[in-house]
């Protein structure tokens, strides 16, 4: 009893993501992955309406010096900083430049660490010593450091540190896409594939790299809570988000002068950029559990 | 549809003198040293002997998938070995591979539509996958898939519907020949003549032509129109299957066709038993390869490469004392 020819059409887009469908199955069980996913589906919430809940020229920007420094209160959640601006519009606020800069740097860095680490797994040979070399002397510079340098070399703007953190993180990454692209370079459907006559490309985009994703992913998620620290810490350091832009470092920096007057403005986004980088690494973490095929039974 | 068919007199595909080195720290590794055979088309060549003597790396050098240190690789009478890369792609529809252990072969994130489709996509023959939808469900229906499994992705599968769908993906692209590299050996006993007669059905229905490699010559027996039994890197005998059977010559193909189990347990069989280790294939001596563990070994073997002598028309042997048609005592 076959099934009339219509039914088996469109095939295999429907269940495309079985194996994907799995790790979710995995990961549903582990609470604080859950944890995590609900923190920072929190924060992206807060990123997303931030100017539903606060405008941003009106009230996150706006300067009113008759109420500077007011403790948390009904009418300011976190209560004001110094220059009188609603801290919690400003942190919300602050959400969509940290999360946007961190997730645009950690793709810059998944880019060029992919593309780079793929290139040197895959050739091998003089070509990985080369890349490789190159990748040891930028892994030898602390990358704020090296953050610090290019910003300074270049000047700020959110471009030029999406570039600086995606340069600082690349090597990391190259390295392990490296080690994981040289582990299945050596698998029979690899050379299955070269026997069906498929070049390095469609070799490296269809049968490499698809089955390196899950450590790459969970590399890039806990990356990303790397990323969001240097953002903060560039601001902290003056060198990141030009003011009155409310990053979350940069408030940080602003409030030290008044921290015996009004712990609020540096406690409130110390304790966001904690929540965010915490909720990262427990997802970071699930999703390595989930992805890991040795775990499964 | 296919090119006419050339001179029958030409083999399919020839071998001559192929030889495959690698470097390793203690010299150079002679995978396969000196291995000529020629295959008709519409036949099998078995090519048995155990673990480690380059049956495998026979398989992928005349492929290409390991291009030869030394020889020629003849299709349809053209040297392979000297195609530019270009040329060498759009051979490869010709001539395909089942491998081994269907579970490796089989890229884990492709269900069983994108395996089977993908090489009509890589030789542009379809554009886009969905495309190939007819051509991909009667190709499962060759090798007995049922359409359901369609979307599934490999390790849903059990391990004969896996080769099954490797054997699909081989023959997407109506190849003429295929190297099946111990197609059944990691499968189930009870599957494992599903696979065979699956492989005998379609060379009758298309007109393969096969290189079998096995390490079981009972699996290659009703399998191959011919026989090459290989130690250590070279061919030391090869014949027609029934002359193979009918008169071992080589004392190595003795001991391996002594080694099949038998169902009557009434047969006295005499079982003869290698001693000692198999020599190592790095930088090897001349001389017979097999003389350390052979029970007839004379001083006369080794010393010097035993050239293969045809003892009956289509039947070789490389050893140095065939013709004494010595027995064991």
């Amino acid at each position: 009893m076959n099934s009339p020819n219509a039914q088996s059409a469109a095939p295999a887009l429907n269940r495309k993501q079985g194996l994907w469908r799995e790790a979710w199955l995995r990961m549903r069980r582990n609470t604080s992955a859950i944890v995590g996913m609900a923190l920072l589906a929190a924060i992206i919430l807060l990123a997303v309406f931030a100017n539903v809940i606060a405008d941003y020229d009106t009230v996150a920007i706006k300067i009113d010096v008759a109420n500077r420094l007011k403790p948390p209160s009904r009418s300011h959640l976190f209560g004001t900083d110094e220059l009188g601006r609603d801290l919690f519009a400003r942190i919300i606020h602050g959400a969509r430049i940290s999360l946007s800069i961190g997730f645009l740097a950690e793709m810059a860095t998944l880019a060029l660490g992919m593309a780079l680490g793929s290139v040197s797994g895959f050739y091998g040979g003089r070509i990985d010593n080369v890349v490789m070399r190159f990748m040891d002397v930028f892994m030898a510079i602390p990358s704020l450091l090296l953050a610090i340098a290019m910003v300074t070399a270049f000047g700020t703007g959110t471009p030029i540190l999406v570039l600086a953190i995606a340069v600082s993180g690349a090597p990391s990454m190259s390295r392990i896409v490296r080690a994981q692209v040289m582990s299945a370079r050596e698998q029979e459907y690899v050379e299955a594939a070269r026997a069906l006559g498929a070049g390095d490309m469609t070799v490296v985009l269809r049968y490499i790299l698809p089955n390196t994703m899950s450590p790459i992913i969970v590399q890039a998620s806990l990356d990303m809570a790397g990323c969001i620290l240097t953002v903060s810490s560039l601001s902290y350091l003056g060198l990141g988000v030009p003011p009155p832009a409310p990053e979350w470092g940069a408030i940080l920096s602003a409030g030290q002068s008044y921290i015996r007057d009004a712990w609020n403005i540096t406690v409130f986004p110390g304790l966001m950029i904690v929540i965010t980088v915490i909720a990262l690494n427990m997802v970071g973490d699930g999703l390595r559990d989930a992805l890991d095929p040795k775990l499964k039974r | 549809m296919r090119d006419a068919p050339s001179n029958p007199s030409i083999p399919l595909i020839e071998a001559r003198g192929l030889k495959k080195y690698f470097d390793t720290p203690a010299g150079k590794l002679h995978a396969v040293d000196g291995v000529s055979f020629a295959i008709r088309r519409g036949q099998t060549l078995g090519v048995v002997g155990e673990s480690g003597c380059g049956k495998t790396t026979v398989g992928r050098a005349l492929l290409m998938l390991q291009p030869p240190t030394d020889g020629q690789i003849l299709f349809k009478g053209v040297d392979i070995t000297r195609l530019p890369q270009r040329e060498l792609k759009g051979l490869r529809a010709k001539l395909q591979i089942i491998f081994q252990d269907p579970f490796s072969s089989l890229n884990p994130r492709m269900t069983v539509y994108e395996a089977i489709a993908h090489p009509l996509i890589i030789h542009g023959i379809y554009r886009a996958s969905a495309r190939a939808e007819g051509r991909v469900l009667k190709l499962m229906e060759m090798v007995g898939l049922t359409r359901r499994v369609v979307n599934t992705y490999p390790h849903e599968l059990d391990g004969g519907r896996r080769q099954r769908v490797v054997i699909a993906r081989a023959l997407a692209l109506e190849p003429e020949f295929i190297v099946c590299d111990e197609p059944v050996s990691a499968l189930d006993v009870s599957i494992q003549a599903q696979i065979l007669n699956l492989l005998q059905d379609l060379q009758e229905a298309i007109g393969l032509t096969y290189l079998f490699i096995t390490h079981n010559l009972a699996v290659v027996k009703h399998f191959s129109t011919e026989i090459a039994v290989m130690y250590l890197g070279q061919v030391v005998e090869s014949a027609p299957t029934a002359a193979l059977f009918r008169n071992p010559l080589h004392p190595y193909t003795r001991a391996l066709i002594s080694a099949i189990p038998t169902v009557n347990i009434h047969a006295k069989q005499e079982r003869i038993l290698l001693r000692g280790e198999i020599a190592s294939p790095v930088n090897p001596l001349p001389g017979c390869r097999f003389a350390k563990r052979c029970v007839f070994a004379a001083p006369r073997c080794v010393g010097r490469d035993l050239p293969a002598e045809e003892a009956e028309p289509g039947h070789r042997v490389a050893c140095a004392r065939w013709r004494e048609n010595l027995t064991p005592t």
